[in-house]
């Protein structure tokens, strides 16, 4: 895809190119979110963030010729040829949090395949990160697994664990041997209920583990996909002993950073 | 978009250490007496000093890593019972041990090597070294001779550190003695000790003096090729000219003010080993980001790092003075000391921290590190998994991610 200008409308764009999802932001000069989009990929690829820019385009009317600056990030970041700049996905959450709230001091990300923790001081600017992008460990990946092998929709797993009134304790991380505990721990006859919440618990006990390499300071905000998981945050609420906001779109944080850096590009106030 | 600018002197290494391979395995088809060496690089001037030939077998895991043909050695390896979770440098090496058994040793020329006479174990703090030596001793069913370096908690430990090494280094010499039926050579050990000690001081003060300067003129890929020259080269008029050279390129670089990463605007430490099949890429990745990775406490507190204690006329108290202030062998609050110390002297903006999968000894304390130094200076860190040599441990994609994020901070402080 090639980009020329038009000098008519301007704006900026962000792509989030997740390990599981594309997503978009578009913003104008005021920082104003004109768009957004998030569009599901099957392996990361350069055709999907195209899809997702063209998405969020078409809500607004515009063209990819009225995008005077594009900036990625995530794990895909450098797979888009017609970007100005990447960014890692770092900077971009700092930048996205900081936007929602600048009284953000911590922001735990989830997302699809990878989990972090970041620390940031007063202007919004990275004191100290911490991630966890080597395995599927706790991650929007681990719950899609476990909720095939209990035979449940992705959606319908919080509420369901919800109900639980003595969560298992699930001792394993690594996807594949947690699997096979969840199946173990069926097979024993604890219900989908009391096995869902144990996985939630395990999964905040892997991101307390995180976050205790970094001075974690409120406001804490919670990002990525595995955040739209209401039980599953407050889980995490329980067993951090954090109050965690969690933003309208959590999962465009990433994409509205790139965003926001694209207007200071553009000689905005980004 | 960076460059990088490598030191060309280093050049001539690739066949020094081929070489020294060939001289090895011919020496091992004359019958000559070989041996093998795991731990730290204690022994070689002894050993070069009696006519005993050596293969130091981390180095050879690194060499067998940086020319990607290491992953055959640790399959055969794991195939013999070895655990993925076992230092990937003894992995590497029991391949090599089994790979005539194997039937690969004719694939490639590092992976025949000859059945040695003896093995010496230099052990400081790693646990596994001395288990490597018991199964290589079990493997070819040849003598074991054990040098334990003790721990050094404080300064005052430190002298009698050093007498009982020296204690030890003497029963090695009879060792050898008895093994070779040849009387130790002490005019020549003290000849080959005073190249080796002028050797490592020019090492040492080029480092110090490239590190120093804005922009540097070489950089850590550069000081981790040069261990090939202590590793194969040290007591050897050739490993000092190596060093000759190097130095004067050096000081040319400063002089002229050429950077070993141009432009260089970000300084960082490495800690950890370094990533053997990666180094190239690494070196570049870093360059692109304008970024020089300057120094690192295994090429700087390691591989004869106080040459200046080396008295001549008490040779062998020098060569154990080099295994007793490894930084192997030394306390968190030295090491948290010494690190922030050099990275002041060299200016340093981040911290790369290589958590080391399979050696626990270097990885151990980095956490503590990380944080101390980075609170210390006021410098962002990161800390990421990979190994010196496994490929099967090193994910490219968090390497670039957090070296990305690592430079965006350092910019963005830099920025106010």
């Amino acid at each position: 895809m090639k980009r020329e200008r038009e000098d008519k409308i301007k704006v900026v764009a962000g792509i989030d190119i997740g390990s599981v999802t594309a997503k978009t932001v578009i913003l104008d000069r005021t920082k104003k979110i004109l768009a957004y989009s998030i569009v599901e990929e099957g392996i990361v690829n350069e055709e999907s963030a195209i899809l997702s820019l063209k998405n969020a385009l078409e809500k607004v009317g515009l063209t990819e010729k009225m995008v005077e600056i594009l900036i990625t990030t995530g794990y895909g970041r450098d797979l888009v040829r017609f970007k100005n700049k990447s960014f890692s996905e770092i900077s971009c959450h700092a930048k996205g949090a900081y936007f929602f709230d600048p009284e953000t001091k911590t922001i735990i990300d989830i997302g699809g395949q990878d989990s972090k923790a970041i620390a940031l001081d007063s202007e919004g600017k990275v004191k100290a990160f911490q991630m966890n992008d080597k395995c599927a460990a706790g991650t929007g990946r681990f719950l899609e697994v476990m909720s095939r092998a209990l035979k449940l929709s992705l959606s319908s797993m919080g509420e369901i664990a919800a109900n639980s009134q003595h969560p298992c304790h699930v001792s394993s991380m690594c996807t594949v041997f947690a699997e096979s505990e969840i199946i173990s721990l069926s097979a024993q006859g604890f219900s989908k209920s009391d096995i869902i919440a144990g996985l939630y618990e395990s999964i905040a006990r892997r991101t307390l583990s995180l976050m205790s390499f970094l001075p974690v300071q409120p406001k804490v905000m919670m990002t990525g996909g595995v955040a739209k998981n209401k039980q599953l945050v407050k889980v995490l609420e329980r067993i951090t002993n954090t109050e965690i906001v969690v933003p309208q779109e959590p999962q465009i944080v990433g994409a509205l950073g790139a965003a926001l850096i694209a207007l200071q590009g553009m000689g905005g106030e980004g | 978009m960076g460059e990088t600018n490598r030191l060309k002197s280093l050049s001539s290494l690739g066949k020094e250490v081929n070489e020294f391979y060939m001289k090895y395995k011919r020496a091992g088809e004359e019958k000559k007496t070989i041996c093998r060496i795991m731990g730290y690089p204690l022994p070689h001037v002894i050993l070069r000093a009696h006519d005993v030939y050596y293969m130091f077998l981390p180095s050879y895991a690194a060499t067998s890593a940086a020319r990607h043909v290491v992953g055959r050695l640790h399959q055969v390896a794991e195939e013999k019972g070895l655990l993925r979770e076992v230092c990937s440098y003894v992995r590497a090496n029991v391949g090599c041990a089994f790979s005539a058994e194997a039937g690969i040793a004719g694939a490639d020329p590092m992976y025949s090597m000859p059945k040695p006479d003896f093995i010496v174990v230099t052990e400081s703090s790693c646990s596994m070294t001395f288990n490597w030596g018991d199964a290589e001793r079990r493997i070819f069913n040849v003598p074991l001779f054990v040098v334990h370096s003790p721990y050094v908690w404080d300064e005052a430990d430190e002298k009698d550190a050093i007498a009982e090494v020296t204690r030890q280094l003497r029963e090695f010499i009879s060792f050898l003695e008895d093994i070779t039926h040849r009387r130790f050579d002490w005019d020549k050990y003290k000849r080959t000790m005073a190249l080796a000690k002028e050797t490592a001081g020019l090492r040492m003060n080029t480092m110090d003096q490239a590190c120093q300067t804005i922009p540097s003129p070489a950089t850590l890929f550069d000081w981790t090729s040069l261990l090939a020259m202590i590793n194969y080269l040290i007591g050897l008029p050739e490993g000092r000219d190596v060093a000759l050279n190097v130095r004067e390129e050096v000081l040319q670089k400063i002089e002229r003010k050429e950077g070993a990463v141009v432009p260089e605007k970000y300084r960082l430490y490495w800690d950890g080993i370094m990533i053997w099949p990666y180094l190239g890429k690494l070196a570049q990745k870093c360059a692109a980001l304008n970024a020089n990775v300057i120094w690192s406490r295994y090429s700087t507190f390691s591989f004869w790092e106080s040459p200046e204690m080396i008295d001549l006329e008490n040779p062998l108290e020098g060569n154990a003075i080099q295994v007793v202030r490894l930084h192997f062998n030394r306390n968190i609050d030295w090491l948290i000391e010494n690190i922030t110390r050099q990275c002041q002297r060299y200016h340093i903006d981040g911290l790369l921290i290589h958590a080391n999968l399979t050696c626990r000894t270097m990885a151990g304390p980095q956490l503590e590190i990380m944080d101390a130094v980075s609170r210390r200076l006021g410098i962002p860190a990161v800390y990421f998994e990979g190994d010196m040599t496994d490929e099967t441990l090193i994910s490219e994609s968090q390497i670039d991610t957090r070296l990305q994020a690592l430079i965006e901070t350092i910019e963005a402080r830099k920025r106010g």
